[in-house]
């Protein structure tokens, strides 16, 4: 099952990104939406295009996401993302 | 809930990307991007990955200049070149100078590093996930 981010959640990562902005620093009320608008031309958009975008990916690399090979290759990928959640999740300091 | 930490690419996975024959490194990609995440990569980890694979990249020529953007390339800029140059093991070897940035951008956002080499960031006190096939 693919998990979704929000596109806000989305949006404010990529500022985050952007900015070396600290996940500990973000403004406790948010940015505001037409400020990240204006900082990240196009993310919304990008967001809402994001499953093409994926396709593409796959279609390019010459894989059929509905064959034997695009299903091990998309089980693949999720086990390495819900390693990366734990991961992330695991206290290093 | 915080939303998932961004993903930073570093040069082995970009290198993969291009000529790993099980396409595992762009189905990690295409389904990290389904799901919305944010996927990057530090500039420096893109000057290695071209370096090492020379001229012939059409694959990650495509993911790194798309205009659409799947890949965030991550400057090295007034923002953040005195910390790598310093962090860096040395400047005179761009693999280590690669691995200060990688280093760098993950702090500096709570990211977390998605890599074909582990061992480069062993003690780094960073997120690290190894991609080989477990």
């Amino acid at each position: 099952m693919t998990k979704l981010v929000s596109e806000t959640d989305y949006l404010l990562t990529l500022w985050r990104v952007r900015t070396h902005l600290p996940v500990d620093e973000m403004p406790a009320q948010g940015i505001r939406p037409d400020v990240l608008d204006q900082q990240l031309p196009g993310a919304r958009e990008r967001f809402r295009r994001r499953g093409e975008l994926a396709a593409e990916i796959l279609r390019r690399a010459g894989v059929d996401p509905d064959s034997d090979e695009g299903r091990e290759i998309r089980e693949y990928a999720r086990g390495v993302l819900q390693r990366a959640d734990e991961e992330a999740a695991r206290d290093i300091a | 809930m915080r939303p998932p930490p961004p993903l930073v690419l570093d040069s082995s996975v970009l290198i993969a990307y291009e000529i790993d024959t099980t396409r595992h490194g762009q189905g990690v990609v295409a389904e990290a991007l389904a799901e919305g995440r944010v996927i990057t990569a530090p500039a420096i980890s893109l000057l290695v990955a071209f370096g090492r694979l020379g001229s012939k990249t059409p694959e990650l020529s495509w993911l790194a200049y798309d205009p659409e953007g799947a890949l965030n390339v991550l400057a090295l800029n007034l923002a953040n070149v005195s910390e790598v140059g310093i962090a860096a093991d040395s400047v005179d070897k761009v693999r280590d100078v690669e691995t200060a940035q990688v280093v760098f951008e993950v702090t500096a956002v709570g990211g977390l590093v998605l890599t074909y080499e582990p061992g480069e960031y062993a003690g780094k006190g960073v997120h690290v996930v190894d991609m080989r096939p477990r």
